[in-house]
């Protein structure tokens, strides 16, 4: 059967070349802290990969830090920044207790949060517009004296919105508060810039961009104060103790090095299969709706929402032919609620019910598209049929 | 996720379609919870159902479970088809995640209102009634009820009543519950810490 992956969102087959470094890279087993060769191999390895990981966001690899995934990333700035440790206070910690963030984060931004907020912090949870789009200047009137921390995601992960983090960080930084962005579903398919950008933190993982799972980093801006949430040794600047995770590491620099040498040429070809299927579905399929911001998004993400029909059973009989998708997000496919973020674009719950996520990849062709397009609407009708909500049968 | 019975039921449904001539139906389920089912029977002059079709908008357990609620009350008289219960949908099924056991009580409910429909017993409309809990049909009397019988966390109610175990996960009741709980629960004094 003809295996068709449009979930590369959830994650990325790794790269042919990052396998390969991988492979070459098995043998190198010593301890990045250690002083003797062995140790020193491993951090020589560790420091080449930071720097290419700095130079795909035009960063300096001190401001790298390495995690073991974007939720760790994410995690670390939202409680790192909110620590009331005194042992971590410094001067340039903030001492207020109020958070701005949007209504359609990562489950790994907003659960952080809403911790924070059970411990007493105010939560500003900004809404979006229809497109998913936050408003610069509702993040300008949310800010308080008491304000320390503004997390943005860069792109959405379950629609594809691209959300405007350069004003947003601008805003920030004229009022003195810290500004983190999650562009885990962003690096490696947008131009990702974190001097022009301004942020203060940006979070990106290795298995969105064609690495490994278990891997990740986090851009921290020099001055800015964080207190670590994995305390152990000294590693990664004493921001993340546990040692290396050598071999991971290596294979995220080396993704990186890929994705800024092959960035433009693969988001033009993406979106030529983007534009392909989601001008084949409207063609295709009636009652159909395409959420998401109509040209700023990620030219990886499709979502879809397919009227009287409900989301699973697409997924599934997708499947069963050899169609990989999600519906929504994998991360809330464990749970019968929709999706946060489609019921904050305002799609009511039956509509949210029925939506399914395309993303595509670089290992994506003309021929998954058109096969996509052959079955989908077999699929999609044989539903309908099925649904008693489906007015054709009437 | 699915045993290989719920998938075959999901992907090759049997007994899907409508019967134009059906003397009763029964439809429950709400689009807003991602579930509707609708059942149509044919009984004949002796009580027996000699067909039955269905309809469902929802997840594959769904499908499943409205499908195989139709082949076991084929060939049953109505007072034998009544008697079938969810766990008996899920017994037939050979298990459904505990996430989806809703769908095996909406099969039921759908087997209940179709036979109901055929006798000219009119189902008690949603709107008459405000349930607290939408997916479960929980009302406020259910849960007063509860509260009076000793649950004092949300969830003892969810253990008593069932509310919150629904399709939503409890995510529109929890707050609404927690509301009634704190009309009972005793007011903190004044500088008690």
């Amino acid at each position: 059967m003809r295996r068709t992956y449009l979930d590369n969102n959830a994650t990325t087959p790794l790269h042919p070349e990052v396998m390969q470094v991988l492979k070459d890279s098995l043998g190198l087993f010593g301890n990045a802290s250690s002083q003797h060769f062995f140790g020193q191999e491993a951090r020589k390895a560790v420091e080449d990969a930071r720097q290419k990981v700095a130079t795909l966001i035009n960063a300096k690899p001190g401001e790298i830090i390495f995690t073991s995934c974007g939720s760790e990333s994410n995690n670390l700035v939202i409680k790192g920044v909110t620590c009331q440790d005194v042992y971590c206070k410094s001067e340039q910690s903030l001492p207020g207790k109020h958070i701005i963030t949007s209504q359609i984060e990562h489950p790994s931004v907003m659960n952080p949060i809403k911790s924070l907020e059970r411990q007493g912090f105010k939560v500003t949870w900004l809404p979006v517009d229809k497109y998913g789009m936050v408003d610069p200047e509702l993040v300008e009137k949310a800010i308080t004296k008491q304000t320390v921390l503004i997390s943005i995601m860069t792109a959405n992960n379950e629609i594809g919105t691209i959300e405007p983090v350069a004003e947003i960080a601008r805003i920030a930084r004229k009022h003195g508060v810290y500004f983190h962005t999650d562009a885990v579903q962003a690096v490696g398919k947008l131009n990702i810039d974190v001097q022009e950008m301004e942020v203060d933190f940006l979070s990106l993982s290795g298995h969105k961009l064609y690495a490994p799972k278990g891997v990740a980093a986090l851009y921290i801006r020099p001055g800015v104060n964080v207190c670590p949430v994995l305390q152990g040794g000294h590693q990664e600047r004493g921001l993340r103790g546990g040692t290396e995770n050598t071999l991971g590491i290596i294979a995220l620099g080396k993704a990186c090095e890929i994705a800024a040498r092959d960035r433009e040429e693969n988001v033009r070809k993406i979106w030529k299969l983007r534009e392909k299927l989601r001008k084949g579905i409207l063609e295709k399929i009636p009652e159909v709706i395409v959420n998401g911001h109509p040209e700023k998004v990620l030219p990886t993400t499709l979502s879809i929402t397919f009227k009287y029909i409900e989301g699973e059973s697409i997924l599934l009989r997708l499947s069963s032919k050899g169609i990989a998708v999600s519906t929504g997000s994998a991360c809330s496919s464990g749970t019968l609620e929709p999706s946060h973020v489609l019921l904050a674009i305002g799609l009511p719950h039956e509509l949210a019910h029925g939506t399914i996520r395309f993303s595509l990849g670089i290992e994506n062709t003309e021929e998954d598209i058109d096969y996509t397009l052959e079955i989908l609407p077999g699929v999609i009708q044989e539903l309908r049929q099925m649904s008693p909500l489906w007015p054709g049968n009437k | 996720m699915y045993n290989p019975k719920v998938i075959d039921y999901f992907q090759n449904p049997r007994n899907m379609g409508e019967i134009p001539d059906a003397n009763g139906v029964g439809e429950v389920g709400s689009p807003v919870c991602g579930d509707v089912m609708k059942i149509w029977i044919k009984v004949d002059k002796n009580g027996v159902i000699t067909d039955a079709k269905f309809k469902t908008f929802g997840c594959a357990s769904a499908v499943a479970s409205s499908s195989i609620a139709t082949e076991m009350i084929i060939g049953k008289h109505i007072d034998e088809a009544r008697k079938i219960t969810n766990q008996a949908v899920v017994d037939a099924l050979g298990g459904l995640p505990e996430h989806k056991i809703h769908c095996s009580v909406l099969a039921a409910d759908a087997i209940h209102r179709a036979i109901d429909n055929y006798l000219g017993i009119e189902p008690k409309a949603d709107k008459e009634v405000e349930y607290v809990c939408k997916c479960q049909k929980i009302t406020r009397e259910q849960i007063e009820e509860a509260i009076a019988h000793g649950a004092y966390t949300v969830e003892m109610i969810a253990e008593a009543t069932g509310a919150t175990k629904g399709e939503c996960g409890g995510v529109r009741c929890k707050p609404l519950i927690e509301d009634i709980l704190n009309l009972y629960r005793p007011k903190k004094e004044k500088g008690a810490n």
